[in-house]
């Protein structure tokens, strides 16, 4: 896409483009004073911090990470998050990637409706049936378990990740899934082996997209679950900084906790990262 | 979008099976609940004790509910302020790294805070604006000024959409990135020497190139802009002058915390209609004025 002419260029050089770039540099320190300081404010005691919220500290102090670890069980609640996260991407990948495939190289009886009913989910905000599902959740018992989540989070990520598998199939001719069907493969046989690796680098991006709307969901779990012991990082740590709202520190640190190792993860696979969100999140 | 007919490999009607999981959790979770809800919002029914079938009560309650209506007015007020911070500030970023050598390092900081939990931007912001040892009153009073409550009104809705911007520009600053790298560099570079200035280059050459682009974000801002519950409720606390109340934070307090279920489902019909209702404004807007989109 980003085709480079090497004889044409549009970069503004001179006293513009080194105005732009000031400009630029001073609304990035802007941008990025908050996640700053509270990585300086996390590294202090709370009264040093009360005093003083903008002075950089003489010395820093680390006991607040260990602190917020253990009383906001943030190891705990990472276990819960995993699981979560994991089931729901599997889930959807596994049933997008068999339903797009059918989608695209299939034919059998209603095909198109069952189709068009998964653009019902790209309009449907998930308010819109939200209240039908907590009360489906509570009559079956489901509300307050793991898959009051799950079950929401890997429907509502169905979809996108479909249009995007399936859109991806249209793309490519299916001249190798012919020739392994007259060769005698059956179609399940064609879609393991042949389609799914064809189609890996998209499903890549859907893993990206829906491991991190999975991860950070806060609404649906804020609504099923209100047992401690089920609760995901994101509402037990809303829980935390609702508790404690005295201990800033250990606020900031627990937040800290849970963002480096997200920066991380940013920063060696962001190119990855910036396809799946933006892909995701375009739908069209 | 081609519709599949071109790479059909073999038909027959039990290949349903491949689609039926999908369909069946979509089914499940997402359109029986929603047909549910429909159901619901004529329904009278609290706490779990239906009372009454075939009401319109809840409807009329709407249009006379004093707190609906501040919601309804605070989300568009949200969308008014994130159409500048969000998609707005993303344009400009753009338009401005596009014309950068080695402008990568710009594009992935500016990226990275979409990538947190809305709980951590929330509760952090929570932070920021905090009146005492907040980072916004420390930084005024060390500049003379005085301490300013931000998170409640005349402020409320403005400080949670800075917070918005401040997690999305990044977001459209990457979709505009995109659609301008589309643009060959000879155009822009013709222009240049034909003695365009940089805000023409920008205005008269870039911007109607990506168009399209552009719809598309006002569409995300609109829609997100009634969908949006995560910030609104991890940033503000309850006050007496619903200074903050949004249409989901409204939703969710109707039907969970006050488990009336009825109204709750009324009213998510009523959010629902209105998020259709863009859709379709904005589509038919993009039809008319913007068309089809140029491929290089």
């Amino acid at each position: 896409m980003n085709k480079k002419h090497k004889s044409y260029n549009r970069e503004f050089t001179g006293v513009f483009g080194k105005a732009l770039r000031i400009f630029l540099v001073l609304a990035l320190m802007v941008y990025l004073l908050p996640i700053l300081w509270m990585y300086v404010s996390s590294a202090r005691t709370n009264a040093d911090f009360i005093n003083a919220p903008l002075k950089i500290p003489s010395r820093l102090y680390f006991g607040n990470y260990v602190k917020a670890f253990k009383m906001a069980k943030i190891g705990y609640h990472f276990i819960i998050s995993t699981i979560i996260t994991t089931v729901s991407v599997l889930i959807i990948v596994t049933f997008s990637s068999m339903a797009a495939f059918s989608f695209s190289r299939l034919r059998y009886k209603g095909r198109d409706f069952l189709y068009s009913l998964f653009f019902l989910g790209l309009i449907l905000p998930t308010q819109s049936f939200l209240v039908g599902m907590f009360v489906m959740f509570r009559v079956t018992h489901i509300l307050n378990t793991l898959w009051s989540v799950i079950l929401p989070v890997s429907a509502i990520g169905l979809p996108i990740a479909i249009l995007l598998i399936k859109a991806f199939f249209d793309s490519l001719p299916s001249s190798l899934e012919e020739s392994a069907l007259i060769e005698g493969a059956n179609v399940f046989q064609i879609f393991w082996f042949i389609s799914l690796p064809i189609a890996n680098a998209i499903i890549a991006t859907v893993i990206v997209f829906d491991t991190i709307n999975a991860w950070n969901e806060f609404m649906l779990p804020f609504v099923m679950i209100q047992s401690e012991r089920f609760k995901p990082l994101t509402t037990s740590l809303y829980v935390f900084s609702t508790k404690h709202s005295a201990k800033l520190t250990l606020k900031l640190a627990a937040l800290t906790i849970i963002a480096t190792p997200m920066f991380i993860v940013y920063f060696i696979f962001q190119n990855q990262i910036q396809k799946g969100i933006t892909a995701g999140a375009l739908k069209d | 979008m081609f519709y599949g007919v071109i790479n059909m490999i073999a038909k027959k009607n039990s290949y349903i099976l491949f689609a039926l999981p999908a369909v069946l959790l979509f089914l499940i979770i997402v359109v029986i609940p929603l047909l549910f809800t429909v159901v619901f919002s004529f329904t009278e029914w609290r706490r779990f004790n239906i009372i009454k079938f075939g009401t319109f009560e809840h409807y009329i309650r709407s249009l006379s509910d004093p707190v609906l209506g501040k919601a309804f007015i605070h989300n568009f007020l949200y969308i008014l302020f994130t159409i500048f911070l969000e998609s707005g500030t993303g344009l400009l970023l753009a338009g401005i790294v596009i014309h950068l050598k080695r402008s990568i390092i710009y594009r992935s900081l500016f990226f990275s805070p979409i990538i947190l939990p809305s709980i951590v931007v929330g509760v952090l912001w929570r932070q920021i604006y905090a009146y005492h040892a907040g980072l916004l009153n420390s930084i005024l009073t060390g500049l003379g000024g005085k301490d300013i409550d931000w998170l409640s009104y005349p402020f409320t809705m403005i400080s949670v959409s800075i917070v918005s911007g401040w997690l999305f520009a990044g977001f459209f600053m990457t979709i505009f990135y995109a659609g301008l790298a589309r643009i060959p560099d000879s155009i822009i570079e013709s222009a240049k020497l034909d003695g365009a200035s940089a805000s023409g280059i920008f205005l008269k050459i870039e911007l109607p190139l990506i168009k399209n682009l552009i719809m598309l974000a006002l569409l995300i801002v609109t829609t997100g802009g009634f969908k949006g519950f995560d910030l609104f409720q991890i940033l503000l606390r309850r006050d007496p002058l619903e200074s903050g109340i949004v249409l989901p934070v409204f939703l969710v307090r109707t039907f969970f915390e006050n488990q009336d279920i009825g109204y709750g489902s009324a009213v998510s019909m009523l959010l629902t209609l209105v998020v259709i209702a863009i859709i379709i404004v904005i589509n038919f807007i993009n039809k008319i004025f913007v068309g089809r989109v140029e491929e290089f």
